[in-house]
């Protein structure tokens, strides 16, 4: 990770759930540490779902502000 | 803090007032779209939301939101001060073209903040029922909500 860290991930353990919204450059590398199965949601799919059905974003809406809130503590 | 002119703040007061905003004042939407949380709104998305908004005054020690109680809208201030106190921590003042509550529009959470007028207070007030009907209304409106949290929750982790 940036600050030179790094973690291990189990089964169903994510990442990179923002990028589907912003495309952000990655912050850390994740490399397999073994034979490693995993399901991906690539972005142009998610944001052309979001366009045809708008309401699943306003279904995320509670979730993002949740963790607006915990970053800040309020 | 705010940039623009007193006359301009006068003028969306009176253009607020006029009601539901059928003449919305040109300088409103602009004050709308630097709220971070409506930062990725297209034009037409913001005008709904601005003409959302109803004129609001307080007199000096009125408490315009109390902590603890439902978060059920969003302020911005047109004309005065304000005194934030929150239920721990620091205090501060919030003066022309400050906001708050607006997380509130979306989760209703409690006040974390008693908010009170120091002086004469004019606010622009959008209610969260209003505010989710417009989203039931036009759904659209969130995938422009959910970037501009997410370019939030991206700007919180950097700090």
């Amino acid at each position: 990770m940036a600050d030179g860290s790094t973690a291990s991930l189990q089964p169903g353990d994510y990442f990179g759930v923002l990028a589907l919204f912003d495309g952000a450059p990655r912050s850390a590398t994740v490399l397999a540490a073994g034979e490693l199965t995993t399901a991906r949601i690539a972005r142009g799919a998610f944001l052309k779902l979001l366009r045809r059905e708008p309401a699943i974003a306003v279904g995320l809406l509670p979730g993002l502000v949740g963790i607006v809130r915990e970053l800040r503590g309020t | 803090m705010s940039s623009w002119g007193v006359a301009g703040v006068k003028g969306i007061e009176e253009s607020l007032e006029a009601g539901k905003a059928k003449s919305l004042h040109p300088g409103w939407v602009p004050v709308l779209a630097r709220v971070p949380l409506f930062q990725a709104l297209s034009k037409r998305h913001l005008g709904r939301v601005a003409r959302l908004a109803e004129l609001k005054r307080f007199s000096a020690g009125d408490q315009v939101v109390r902590a603890g109680a439902r978060g059920d809208a969003f302020y911005v201030i047109l004309d005065g001060g304000a005194q934030v106190t929150p239920s721990k921590g620091r205090g501060k003042k919030l003066g022309e073209g400050d906001y708050f509550g607006e997380l509130a529009l979306l989760d209703g959470a409690p006040r974390s903040a008693t908010v009170s007028a120091i002086g004469t207070l004019t606010t622009a007030r959008v209610s969260r029922t209003d505010f989710q009907k417009l989203l039931k209304d036009e759904p659209a409106i969130g995938v422009g909500l959910a970037q501009g949290l997410v370019a939030i929750v991206r700007s919180l982790q950097e700090a």
